[in-house]
């Protein structure tokens, strides 16, 4: 067998995944109940199911992200398995990376968890994706924690010692800072340096060549002096941000000539939101890194618009209001009343008497009065 | 005040008799009141013309004391999903109507910026509740409603009203308000609202709140404080390569107005219109203004699209 290593020593047992919540994973699942596990990258969370599968003697039932995971497939799938015992034995249910369904998945995923008779165990990268929003209400979220480096160190010591690499302490410690928490990635690094037995302190320190996440200011200094395609292309890569965030950083330190190729980065990625093409941002990222100059090389500010448009968002109730109240007295849409009679309105609201009764008859509070001003 | 306090509401004429202007609609119009029958109705003419004034004035007339229970008034622009048309149309419609008629009345304001879905989901509930209910719908632009409602509707078309009507109305309301209006004012009214009865008595009401001695400059500064051309100034700054403060402004004036991406669009393509620039630039301008508008709708983030037309038009002004 010539398995990857983190496949050929994954956990077979919940106690050898070390510093996650899997108890209550398992309490979940001897209660019949949904929990979502959530956590970077090399945490444990797959194999936790596997694990429980394997110590109750329980059938796994995987619906993994290499499936088109649409509306039909997930309830061909998981229809008749949540609500029947299984043949051989209890069931158990995962569904890998739930943030990434295909298009009507998360909703038939949730309907079909509702009346579910069965154990379900979901996975996820960020509990706070926008896309968990209504998932979250159906489920017990357990969250995994980026792995200590001296539990990495010591699962990699083991490894180390079954497969006969020669390996110091020091080495294996180095190599378990590397990996930042990522167990997979650890163990990865392992197999590739020790490969022929033997691991070395140069070959230890030429692990450094990994990437590590870059902050968005280090990442736009890339970008922007980037002499290269490739240099621009791969730029944003290491930054933790998702695209949407990153385009905001970029356009607010573009310069004016890159405009057109946001714009057209923007398109793709609007496709992809309304297809859910995920190739599409392939084009968007060259477009949007590549095709971009900055206003200048250093010294990058924040995007602005979020801060606007959250402040501006208050006002906007406010004269929503103001809106409503008027047009139970003026034969108009709130759109028409908003264009056509508020700016006349204001200028009417000089006079003070008008506006005394304007704001008693409407009966309006002093800050939705601020509105007429 | 009460609420006839704004005019445009307190001198809305309450019976068909009453309406400026369009004649012969009227004529029409009364005799379906007359024979206490009519069909659906579908009013297309520009605003401030009296759309909703004859269709208001209809359900009063026709049901008279009842009115309130046999009427609906809808409108469109601020619910215009199908779930409307599914739900409070569907609602008011199947119930029976009440008092002497055989059928109830809904007005449908702006009926234009009903989806294609919802117009299709609206013609079912015309066809299917046909004996209880009529509809008139009132719209902007008729090409906008899909053709099978339209042949289903008697069409009328509103005209902007001209001078003498207009001039007559609002020396009418100067009398009954105490204004003193010059004749120069009130041909400037006129003209700063193009036949939209609506906009000039607001214009007018604005100004008397300054003074009861309404005169032409007095019309003119109220008109350009109130509604001043600030998307015009957009794309000056932005011709005059000003990229900055030209996005800055439109970003400003879309949160201040609640304007979409789509309509801060529009408004500039008006105002593209009616600049006085090369004829060459006009159409270039025109046709990126175009192809941003298509962008925004494919795209995700339409202040992105917003500034990156704003470059363009930079572009465009300095090339």
């Amino acid at each position: 067998m010539n398995l990857p290593w983190y496949d050929k020593h994954a956990p077979r047992e919940l106690k050898e995944i070390i510093g996650q919540g899997t108890a209550r994973v398992l309490e979940c699942v001897r209660k019949n109940k949904t929990c979502l596990i959530t956590g970077p990258s090399g945490t444990g969370k797959t194999v936790t199911a596997h694990a429980i599968a394997h110590e109750c003697g329980m059938q796994l039932v995987e619906l993994s992200a290499d499936e088109k995971r649409n509306k039909d497939y997930i309830n061909s799938v998981l229809s008749n398995t949540l609500v029947t015992k299984g043949l051989f034995g209890k069931k158990l249910v995962l569904v890998d990376d739930v943030d990434l369904l295909d298009r009507g998945g998360m909703p038939e995923l949730i309907k079909c968890i509702k009346k579910s008779m069965v154990p379900v165990i979901l996975t996820a990268r960020d509990k706070w994706d926008k896309k968990l929003r209504t998932l979250r209400n159906y489920c017990e979220i357990i969250e995994y924690r980026k792995l200590r480096t001296a539990w990495t160190a010591k699962v990699l010591k083991r490894i180390s010692e079954e497969e006969g690499i020669k390996v110091s302490d020091e080495n294996l410690y180095k190599i378990a800072v590397n990996a930042i928490g990522d167990l997979r990635a650890a163990i990865n690094d392992l197999e590739l340096l020790g490969k022929d037995g033997e691991i070395t302190n140069y070959e230890v320190k030429s692990l450094t060549y990994r990437e590590k996440p870059i902050s968005i200011h280090e990442g736009l200094t890339r970008l922007f002096n980037a002499t290269s395609f490739e240099e621009a292309h791969n730029s944003l890569i290491n930054v933790e941000m998702d695209i949407n965030e990153k385009m905001l950083w970029i356009s607010e330190n573009a310069s004016k000539n890159s405009y057109n190729n946001l714009s057209r980065a923007d398109v793709f990625i609007g496709r992809v939101r309304r297809w859910q093409y995920y190739r599409y941002w392939a084009y968007a990222n060259a477009l949007m890194t590549a095709g971009v100059k900055g206003k200048s090389y250093y010294g990058f500010s924040r995007p602005s618009k979020i801060m606007k448009l959250w402040k501006s968002k208050s006002e906007r109730v406010l004269r929503d209001n103001v809106l409503t109240l008027l047009k139970e007295r003026i034969h108009a849409s709130k759109k028409k009343i908003m264009s056509e009679h508020l700016p006349y309105l204001k200028v009417m609201c000089k006079n003070k008497e008008f506006k005394n009764s304007l704001i008693s008859e409407l009966g309006l509070s002093p800050k939705e009065a601020g509105i007429l001003s | 005040m009460s609420a006839l306090d704004i005019w445009t509401e307190k001198y809305r004429p309450k019976r068909l008799n009453d309406v400026y202007g369009q004649v012969g609609i009227i004529k029409r119009l009364k005799s379906f009141v007359k024979a206490k029958s009519m069909p659906h109705l579908l009013f297309a003419g520009p605003a401030g013309t009296g759309k909703t004034t004859c269709a208001l004035a209809i359900a009063r007339e026709l049901y008279s004391d009842e009115w309130g229970h046999n009427f609906m008034e809808l409108n469109a622009s601020d619910m215009r999903g199908i779930d409307v048309v599914r739900g409070r149309i569907k609602n008011f419609a199947r119930t029976m109507p009440f008092g002497g008629l055989s059928f109830k009345l809904i007005l449908l304001d702006e009926a234009d910026a009903l989806t294609r879905d919802a117009q299709h989901a609206l013609r079912r509930t015309m066809e299917k509740y046909a004996s209880t209910c009529r509809f008139i719908l009132d719209c902007n632009y008729s090409s906008k409603i899909i053709d099978p409602i339209q042949s289903r509707c008697a069409v009328f078309r509103f005209k902007p009203l001209n001078e003498p009507v207009v001039t007559e109305l609002l020396r009418d309301v100067s009398r009954k308000e105490g204004l003193k209006i010059t004749e120069n004012a009130l041909k400037i009214l006129y003209e700063v609202s193009r036949g939209d009865l609506r906009k000039s008595l607001n214009l007018l009401q604005a100004t008397s709140s300054i003074t009861k001695v309404i005169n032409e400059s007095l019309i003119h500064e109220v008109a350009s404080y109130a509604k001043p051309e600030e998307m015009n100034k957009v794309i000056k700054l932005a011709l005059n390569n000003e990229f900055d403060k030209s996005k800055d402004l439109v970003m400003n004036l879309m949160i201040k107005y609640g304007l979409s991406g789509v309509d801060a669009i529009k408004q500039l393509h008006s105002q593209v219109i009616r600049m006085d620039l090369p004829r060459e630039l006009k159409v270039s301008l025109i046709d990126r203004i175009g192809e941003y508008e298509f962008r925004m709708i494919e795209g995700a983030d339409e202040f992105l699209q917003m500034d990156a037309l704003i470059a363009q038009i930079c572009y465009l002004g300095n090339k």
